[in-house]
């Protein structure tokens, strides 16, 4: 094995471009097969790039199986950090709440002033405005395609979501009105009260779902976004659209984020 | 209990109210700069999001003793957003391998622990040591170190520069956290 120092001098030739390209191409075989002097040349770029303020880091394949990167991960996953970031998000949701509604009474003067002068034209427009919410509800309801979970389940589910198709709605009332729902039955449950017209049952299902602490909780928003733009309710539809597009990580925070242009345009 | 210690303390127990005070006081001004530097707002609210989680990762490793608990946060957020924006981060033959928020979070703690620990090390070098490879990492040219210190020749810069580095990465591999920390 060469000693240390010559190592190290052919790494920095290495680095500074100053290898004959056949000692370059001799070098680049070694790196192929000797870990040691890979795991050297990568501490020599590491400093550079670190030390260096002015490079940027590049990060390699190998960062991601790095031991402190895997201990990270696993911290980040952990119960304490999942509650100590779900508190900086409701935190977070409070603060926008707090400081949107402080944002109000400067603007109030304004809106009634708006709100006086567009009365006239509304009235002319309404059946126009109803029509615009009844497109866009026809453009966006996702009543019937429900997430399926028919590939990886039991014969319940499968039934569940074959009623469903053949709009037996009220079977699926009766069968799970009596158990412990999970987010794919809390769905299907409230899509039945809603496919009935029971639109006030539906939205506390769905609130039951928002309530619940599965990781796609989000999609009780989206539901009950859907029953209310139904029923023409636009205070209620943009409040609901306001909250998905909160958090990029809520279901259809994209295609809520479509909606709310349209309802502004 | 210093500014800092009563933050972070807040953030792990899940004080509520006190974590509003954070984004009360400190929220406005991140948002300012990632709106500056071609971010959104649900950008500037995730990278705040993820930068206190960052600053309570680092705590929970090693007790942060820091005076500034904003200044911290600024450099955390500035990090954590610079390495979103450079998407080209992880190679792997020159193939960019797209980064979701999680792992841009982790890499940007694994880089500056790095960083401290590359930097703790170097404070163990000879003043001498310190000063000429200090101006080699910051991008001065063996040229003008010669000029800057009055050295006889560029060869001897070299080879200063040569022995000062042998040195350093001898600290670092002795020290038990390189092979935690090792690219």
């Amino acid at each position: 094995m060469k000693k240390q120092k010559e190592i190290h001098q052919e790494i920095e030739a290495y680095l500074q471009n100053e290898m004959s390209k056949n000692n370059r191409a001799l070098f680049e075989k070694r790196l192929k097969n000797d870990v040691h002097l890979r795991d050297e040349l990568n501490l020599h770029i590491s400093l550079n790039n670190t030390l260096n303020k002015e490079q940027t880091t590049t990060f390699k394949e190998s960062d991601l199986e790095n031991a402190t990167f895997k201990e990270t991960k696993a911290l980040l996953k952990s119960e304490t950090f999942q509650n100590i970031s779900k508190n900086i998000n409701t935190t977070s949701n409070q603060y926008f709440k707090e400081r949107n509604r402080k944002k109000m009474p400067k603007k109030r003067l304004y809106y009634i002033t708006a709100i006086a002068a567009t009365l006239v034209l509304l009235i002319g427009l309404s059946t126009f405005l109803n029509t615009s919410n009844t497109t866009l509800y026809k453009e966006y309801n996702t009543w019937n395609d429900l997430p399926s979970k028919i590939e990886k389940s039991d014969n319940q589910t499968i039934n569940i979501e074959t009623y469903y198709n053949k709009k037996a709605y009220t079977k699926i009332i009766d069968l799970l009105i009596d158990k412990e729902q999970n987010t794919h039955e809390l769905i299907y449950l409230g899509a039945s009260y809603f496919q009935l017209n029971k639109y006030k049952k539906a939205i506390e299902i769905f609130d039951k779902l928002i309530a619940s602490n599965a990781i796609d909780n989000s999609k009780g928003y989206w539901y009950k976004m859907l029953i209310y733009l139904k029923q023409k309710d636009t205070q209620k539809t943009k409040e609901l659209l306001a909250t998905i597009t909160q958090n990029k990580q809520n279901y259809n925070y994209q295609k809520a984020i479509e909606i709310i242009k349209k309802l502004e345009d | 209990m210093t500014e800092s210690e009563k933050y972070l303390n807040a953030l792990i127990e899940q004080n509520n109210k006190i974590t509003l005070e954070i984004y009360k006081k400190f929220y406005p001004k991140i948002e300012r700069f990632v709106l500056q530097n071609n971010g959104k707002q649900q950008d500037a609210q995730d990278v705040f999001h993820d930068a206190l989680l960052y600053l309570i990762l680092k705590h929970k490793e090693k007790p942060l003793s820091i005076n500034s608990f904003e200044a911290y946060l600024f450099t955390a957020c500035k990090n954590i957003w610079r390495n979103f924006l450079t998407k080209k981060r992880v190679m792997k033959d020159d193939i960019i391998i797209p980064m979701d928020r999680e792992t841009n979070l982790i890499l940007s703690i694994l880089e500056q622990q790095r960083m401290d620990f590359y930097q703790e090390k170097f404070q163990e070098l000879s003043n001498n040591c310190k000063e000429i490879l200090g101006n080699y990492f910051n991008g001065m040219s063996y040229q003008e170190i010669v000029e800057e210190f009055s050295y006889k020749s560029i060869n001897t810069v070299r080879q200063r520069v040569f022995k000062c580095k042998t040195k350093l990465i001898k600290l670092i591999k002795l020290d038990c956290r390189y092979n935690k920390l090792r690219q």
